[in-house]
């Protein structure tokens, strides 16, 4: 008979918990079938740490990240960001509180085609709202001068290769200073060398202070992270650098 | 500091991307605007032009037509109460000769003793001087049928034979219709040049201007009673209304708004299409900006700042257009009409009305698409992002005899519901567009076929009218007397006043065999019976008659009531009547106040009734009439169907631009779905192109799916169209005149094929830009 045997993991925490996730689950109803995403995961994402999603294809890695970004809902559960828990807003009110909260790295970098990287990284603290526009140029700047490509401030996403695309997409990410950084999957669209350089960027910057979150299938970037957890079939099967409920199959 | 935000700048750079999509929008929103514009300028101009000409020209209320009335009767006349001014002259009719087929057209001169002192109707001279002995000055407009300069010499017709005379100058006639298009000339003679050209020394015409227009038909009585009393034999009499009267102009510009409010509820159509395909491309765009801290109101504001950027485009170049559009259009009335337009000016009001038209349907017609494409959440909205999308694929067998039609047509067939709400939107589009156009040639047709079947009501080849009633009998005579004709009936027509406004009055021979009598109800008259009317349908439904009624009619001084014996098919009709009412034509007479047994109009029927025969037979009857110094006015069916064609030309004009509206949306919609559809099927189109597929294949994939949902709109139209139509031409029949509804079934084969033209057309570039992908493009990262 199978069954799931829960076992807690105390790892020396590296820092405090910046993000908790109690027993969170996701599931879906379809024509009378239901689907379990995500089954009862509980996990802490230490501040500061650069922390890994790691599993398989379907395991429930993107689930995770949306939910700690707002973008999806859980069916069960809690998630307390800093000391306020997520609960269910309006999509507004949830737009604003990324904002300022938390910087979206996606795998297909997601720039606007229209816009030049400088401005695409001064839409985030158009819409963020946190610095007055006076200050919004040179912020663009520092933003894009730190993940290494200022000199590509005029250049639209068309004219940039897809490593350069996604280091726009970080400088946004970081326009608005926001705690944490997510990122789903940014190597994935990439080919070896520009995924070493857009990791290493991401990699950087906890040592500024951020807490970098990023889901990966590839074991070898997982191995480069603080923290991390590994998820199959929707369930933390290990954990390392956290404190999470690791439920194995008996 | 940034000159403009991020936000701002994607909204402009939405406008600048794709440049055709652009230049389609504005110039659907530039139509639109333009041609509201263009009428409320136009109707305000006329308005006014109607206004300042009434108060130019000093009009006659009573007009009496008389034999030989002499000058020294105008103080005793004057005296008479209520009798503000006299003016005694001469109208001779008359033909002059002209180059064009048949010959000659019908002509007008207006002889007075001092033509530049006129107390009523004013001549204005706009070039050389008044007119002597053996000279004349002729109408401006006159130019339309014959070209000629001040120094020319035009021919007319008299009893002495042709007559030659020297144009010295040239007039305008407010009031008076283009001789372009009435077909009808004007000249203006001294009292003696008049009398040395054709022998007609006495004045026959007596205008009067009253006090008190409500004292009118009294005055009129009086008058006519002394001009008996002294000797004049009276022949007409008739009380003239407001000369610059504006009311048929309304139902003119309530056609044109109606077709103004069509061509802006299409450039609605159009901005919801373009937009509804804008933020379906940027579906992943709304998610990335909501994913980095845009709240739906701000993605919103983007997209409408987008369509006002637009619509203040279209505006801007809408308004412009149509200033001097309504411009040109107005001076194009006035010189159909002679009017006066006065200082040009524009109503504030004009431009602030199409400030927020052109600004307010874009934006209205926006909401709707905008708050629907920026609900998605994050989740749908990334999700989909760079998938190709669709429905699910067909798993059905397909039947062996299916199986032969090519995959790359089938290709396009299975796209065109693949997003079946772009697909129903876009249909909505085409089918509007078709059924629009479906609407339009129906109503041309419609037209073309009243104007036709309007003569062949009257059965007779050719109409005879003298300027003088003359002995019935005598007249007949004379006509039968003629090669080729066969048949000739008293016939005569005139304008009487009701309370629900102006009677085509119609006087037949009790037993007609030209006229032909459509009875739909009641029965004809009986011989030699007075006092009764058919009506036509128009009248009766307008009225609300019906047979026993009595209908209320005034004419001149008189006034009566006939008792409706019947109602009957008629068509005739024009601008400003109600109806027609036939009666027998002694009992017209005897209403106008003629003398018995004396008739000026006739109906002729001829043995060959070939156009070139006819055509003869009038230039014979002209010649015989003239001789006998009767100044008649011979016109053929032809003749006269032409003229009425002219008539609608403006109709046309109207009726054609829209139909260039029209498709331009059915085009623009149907763009904007192939190119999404090409963008959403990159990966498709280089799969096919890895495989071996030219160019010409690719793009024969997208020019069947815009060729299949063509043809549903097709198929829809025909449905909608007619009804449409109907619905036209029910307007023009209650502001215009009643034209009747007529379709033809071939139209429907123009119609497929302006579907099919569109289709082709909107496939163009996205066929051509789905053929240009190479398969490379189509690897790279979006």
């Amino acid at each position: 008979m199978r069954g799931i045997k829960p076992e807690a993991v105390h790892a020396t925490p590296i820092m405090s918990a910046l993000i908790e996730v109690e027993h969170l689950s996701r599931h879906f109803d379809q024509q009378g079938q239901r689907t379990l995403i995500l089954d009862d995961v509980t996990f802490s994402v230490p501040q500061g740490s650069l922390f890994a999603i790691n599993g398989p294809s379907g395991s429930g890695k993107s689930t995770v990240l949306n939910m700690l970004t707002g973008l999806d809902h859980p069916s069960s559960g809690r998630i307390i960001f800093g000391s306020h828990e997520l609960r269910a807003k309006s999509e507004d009110a949830l737009a604003r509180w990324r904002g300022t909260n938390v910087g979206i790295v996606f795998q297909f970098f997601q720039l606007l085609p229209t816009l030049t990287a400088r401005e695409n990284v001064m839409l985030a603290l158009e819409l963020g709202g946190v610095l007055p526009r006076r200050a919004w140029d040179e912020r663009a700047r520092r933003c894009l001068e730190l993940v290494g490509i200022d000199h590509l401030g005029n250049r639209l996403p068309s004219a940039m290769s897809g490593g350069q695309q996604q280091r726009v997409a970080i400088a946004r990410a970081l326009a608005n200073d926001p705690p944490v950084l997510v990122a789903d999957e940014p190597t994935g669209n990439l080919d070896s060398h520009s995924a070493q350089e857009v990791f290493e960027v991401l990699a950087g910057l906890p040592s500024q202070g951020k807490t970098v979150i990023y889901v990966t299938h590839n074991a070898g970037l997982a191995a480069r992270a603080i923290a991390r957890i590994e998820l199959l079939d929707g369930r933390i099967v290990a954990a390392e650098g956290t404190t999470a409920i690791v439920r194995l199959e008996i | 500091m940034p000159a403009m935000t991020p936000l701002t700048h994607k909204s402009l750079a939405d406008i600048t991307r794709r440049k055709l999509r652009t230049v389609l929008v504005v110039l659907g929103i530039m139509i639109g605007v333009g041609g509201l514009t263009a009428i409320n300028v136009a109707s305000g101009a006329l308005y006014s032009a109607f206004a300042y000409s009434h108060s130019e020209r000093a009009t006659a209320d009573l007009v009496v037509d008389a034999e030989a009335v002499d000058q020294s009767l105008a103080a005793g006349l004057g005296a008479i109460p209520n009798v503000e001014t006299v003016m005694i002259d001469t109208n001779y009719p008359t033909r002059w000769q002209i180059s064009a087929p048949p010959g000659h057209v019908n002509m007008g001169i207006i002889a007075r003793s001092d033509l530049a002192h006129s107390a009523l109707y004013p001549v204005q001279l706009s070039d050389g001087r008044y007119p002597g002995k053996g000279e004349i000055v002729m109408e401006s407009s006159d130019r339309a049928l014959q070209a000629f300069r001040i120094g020319d010499s035009v021919t007319i017709a008299s009893a002495h034979g042709p007559v030659s005379l020297r144009v010295v100058g040239l007039s305008r006639t407010l009031g008076d219709l283009s001789a372009g298009f009435s077909s009808f000339a004007r000249g203006y003679m001294s009292e003696e040049g008049l009398a040395e050209a054709t022998g007609v020394d006495k004045p026959n015409t007596v205008s009067i201007k009253v006090r008190d227009p409500n004292q009118g038909r009294d005055t009129l009585a009086s008058i006519i009673q002394d001009l008996r009393t002294n000797g004049v034999v009276v022949l007409d009499a008739s009380i003239r209304g407001n000369d610059f009267d504006p009311t048929p102009a309304h139902g003119l510009f309530t056609v044109m708004n109606a077709l103004s409010l069509t061509a802006l509820l299409l450039t609605a159509f159009l901005i919801v299409n373009t937009i509804t395909t804008l933020v379906g491309e940027q579906t992943g765009i709304i998610g990335t900006m909501k994913a980095i801290g845009a709240s739906r109101g701000k993605v919103l504001r983007g997209y409408l700042t987008t369509v006002a950027l637009l619509g203040a485009a279209g505006t801007v170049l809408g308004i412009a257009a149509g200033l001097v559009g309504g411009y040109l259009f107005t001076r194009f009335l006035a010189d159909l009409i002679t009017l006066d337009i006065g200082p040009f000016r524009v109503d504030p009001g004009v431009i602030v009305v199409s400030v927020a038209v052109g600004l307010g349907v874009p934006l209205a017609a926006a909401i709707l698409p905008v708050l629907a494409g920026t609900r998605i959440s994050v989740r749908e909205a990334i999700s989909a992002y760079g998938v190709s999308g669709g429905g699910k694929a067909s798993t059905r067998p397909v039947p062996a005899l299916l199986s032969r039609v090519p995959q790359i047509a089938w290709l396009g067939l299975r796209s065109v519901f693949r997003r079946r709400s772009q697909a129903a939107f876009t249909l909505l589009a085409l089918t509007f567009s078709a059924t629009a156009f479906l609407a339009i040639q129906t109503t041309t047709y419609s037209v073309d076929t009243f104007v036709s079947h309007l003569f062949e009501q009257y059965g007779s080849d050719l109409f005879v009218f003298t300027n003088r009633p003359q002995p019935a009998d005598q007249i007949r005579a004379e006509l039968l007397s003629t090669p080729n004709v066969a048949t000739v009936e008293r016939f005569e027509n005139t304008g009487a006043k009701s309370k629900w406004g102006t009677v085509i009055l119609t006087g037949t021979d009790d037993d007609p065999k030209l006229y032909r009598r459509d009875l739909l109800r009641g029965r004809w008259f009986r011989p030699g019976e007075m006092g009764v009317v058919l009506v036509n349908e128009q009248l009766a439904s307008k009225a609300g008659l019906k047979v026993g009624d009595g209908l209320p009619l005034s004419l001149g001084a008189k006034a009566e009531t006939f008792q409706v014996i019947g109602v009957v098919h008629d068509l005739n009709g024009s601008l400003g009547t109600i109806g027609v009412a036939l009666t027998p034509i002694d009992q017209l007479y005897e209403f106008e106040d003629r003398p018995a047994g004396l008739a000026s109009g006739f109906m002729i029927g001829t043995e060959d009734h070939s156009q070139k025969a006819v055509d003869e037979t009038a230039n014979r009857l002209d010649d015989k009439l003239t001789g006998e110094g009767l100044a008649p006015v011979v016109t053929t069916n032809a003749q006269n169907i032409k003229r009425n064609q002219n008539q609608f030309q403006v109709l046309y004009l109207l009726l054609y631009a829209v139909a260039a509206i029209v498709a331009l949306v059915g085009i623009l919609g149907l763009f904007n779905t192939l190119t999404t559809s090409v963008l959403e099927r990159r990966r498709e189109i280089g799969v096919l192109r890895s495989l071996g597929a030219t160019g010409a294949r690719v793009a024969a994939v997208f020019w069947i799916e815009g060729l299949a949902l063509a043809g549903i709109a097709w198929a829809l139209a025909v449905v909608l169209g007619l009804p449409a139509a109907y619905g036209f031409i029910s307007l023009i029949g209650a502001v215009l005149i009643n034209i009747g509804f007529a379709f033809n079934p071939l139209n429907l084969l123009p119609m497929l094929i302006f579907t099919f033209v569109i289709a082709t057309l909107a496939s163009v570039i996205p066929a051509l830009s789905a053929a240009r992908l190479r398969v490379a493009e189509t690897l790279r990262y979006e």
